[in-house]
């Protein structure tokens, strides 16, 4: 059975459509990069996929399931925004994820607290927004998770923040887990993926391995710049 | 799971109740002080001041209310609540009995304040508290119809039951309202303005069941002999009743005990299955 499958999803605001009846599925243990322009529906289906976004039609499951406490138990997710309330301290921050997610490793969480250089005992309201981002990637990365849903990890960071952004991923994902990671920015993170789903237009432009993608030579971002040219003279 | 979401939530309200409840103590400290060295100048603004603390308290635990079902669930934080792996449900009842503790708490401070505001100015006033409280509690043992410490205390069970349900009844308004205000067919709107109007329409609609309630004539009574129930003219289970004391009709509770269940269902599935979070 497919970890993540998607069939023919259909998702519009207003008279504005989204997702336009796409289907798709993808196997676990692997990293799959979500790609497109801005606007093109990744952050749509990821909040499908986690439960954000009730008002669709079609399917999006997760092992099986729709968004229910059994797939948001195993989803670790990274939302673009900041989500955590004002008066949490990090302490808190990583207390909350402990009581409510059993893969929650809270040694390991302390760990990289100490390493990121956050204050414990700061509040969130107090910090800036980059810190604030470094403590929402440190509570998702703290759990054994089997899938990891990253919205836009590297939107809004200079390159350096972005290369310690993916190297915390990369290091602390657990073996076998899988990591759907959405990104408009292809040429800093295109050698991590394993499979690349490029969306625009409403539609799945691109479903692929990068090996079978990339065997010509290409990189991801040569096949990004050609899919969605096109894509735009299209509209 | 619930138990969690009542300690998170418990421990994220109280944030925004330390403050008033400290304000509380302060002013109790200085009351203690201004009668122990009897600066009488600062009695009157103190009594002030800690009758308008009770009366904040009310007030803001009303709005952490409202603020712990819009912002914690649909504002930025709902990322975080709506991802957590329990029920719509689970989010719902939790919220609501981390609200009922807070009413609760807010009343019962609200009661003892005024209880302590009596003493206070008694003691400021006479000489002997002891018997001036004592002749309080004459005058009502001698009222028409009032009934042994032990009905009463029966009778204040019933009273405390019938706030928890008003109490319950007003969270679930607002918790369906807010709900509503956050589904698809309204959130192009202010999400707000529309809690707001369904509010008011829910307001009027059940005042309308309440009120036609009201002309049925069912209601519970205390008397000198016991509790029992009036219907219309007839008393029933209070055999040699000679006055009754005071009377509250109880259809409307049971009407809104009806409604508070309809509402949570509503409300928690409108949750699961129609709520976007922005």
């Amino acid at each position: 059975m497919a970890l993540i499958e998607v069939e023919h999803l259909t998702k519009s605001y207003g008279n504005h459509l989204v997702l336009d009846d796409i289907s798709f599925a993808f196997e676990g243990g692997q990293i799959i990069g979500l790609l497109g322009p801005n606007g093109s529906g990744k952050t749509s289906l990821i909040k499908i996929l986690v439960g954000l976004i009730k008002d669709y039609s079609g399917g999006a499951y997760i092992d099986g399931h729709s968004a229910d406490p059994h797939t948001k138990a195993m989803v670790a997710y990274l939302p673009e925004k900041t989500y955590l309330p004002d008066w949490m301290r990090c302490v808190d921050a990583i207390e909350y994820f402990a009581d409510f997610y059993l893969d929650f490793d809270r040694e390991k969480a302390y760990g990289m607290l100490e390493h990121f250089q956050l204050p414990p005992k700061q509040t969130i309201k107090s910090m800036s927004k980059g810190m604030q981002e470094k403590l929402q990637l440190l509570l998702v990365m703290c759990r054994n998770a089997k899938l990891y849903i990253l919205d836009e990890p590297l939107g809004g960071v200079d390159p350096a923040a972005r290369s310690f952004i993916l190297d915390t991923i990369m290091k602390n994902h657990p073996a076998g887990s899988t990591i759907l990671l959405s990104t408009h920015l292809i040429y800093d993170v295109q050698h991590i993926f394993d499979s690349v789903l490029m969306i625009g237009q409403g539609k799945v432009l691109v479903k692929a391995r990068v090996d079978e993608l990339c065997g010509d030579g290409r990189t991801i971002e040569d096949v990004f710049k050609e899919v969605f040219h096109y894509a735009w003279q299209v509209n | 799971m619930l138990g969690k979401l009542i300690k998170n939530e418990f421990k994220s309200t109280a944030h925004s109740m330390f403050g008033v409840f400290m304000a509380a103590g302060v002013t109790f400290l200085v009351m203690l002080l201004v009668f122990l060295f009897k600066v009488r100048a600062l009695m009157i603004l103190s009594s002030v001041v800690l009758g308008a603390i009770a009366v904040a308290v009310l007030i803001i635990t009303m709005f952490s209310i409202i603020s712990m079902f819009n912002k914690s669930l649909y504002g930025a934080q709902g990322y975080l609540s709506f991802t957590l792996p329990v029920t719509g449900k689970q989010l719902l009842a939790s919220k609501t009995i981390v609200s009922l503790i807070w009413v609760s708490i807010s009343f019962l401070f609200a009661i003892l304040v005024s209880v302590f505001l009596v003493v206070y100015w008694v003691a400021q006033t006479s000489d002997n508290v002891k018997q001036v409280i004592q002749t309080i509690y004459d005058m009502l043992r001698s009222m028409e119809g009032m009934p042994d410490p032990q009905t009463a205390l029966k009778f204040l069970i019933v009273m405390v039951a019938a706030l928890f349900i008003r109490a319950l009844f007003l969270i679930f308004k607002v918790a369906f309202s807010l709900a509503i205000a956050n589904t698809k067919r309204f959130q192009k709107f202010n999400p707000i303005f529309i809690a707001i109007l369904v509010y008011i329409a829910i307001f009027i609609v059940l005042s309308i069941g309440n009120v036609s309630a009201a002309y049925i004539p069912v209601n519970l009574a205390i008397g000198s002999s016991g509790i029992g129930l009036v219907l219309g003219e007839s008393v029933i289970g209070l055999p040699g009743m000679e006055s009754v004391f005071m009377q509250m009709p109880i259809l409307g509770y049971i009407f809104e005990t009806i409604i508070c269940v309809l509402l949570y269902v509503a409300t928690g599935n409108i949750m699961t299955d129609h709520v976007n979070i922005k």
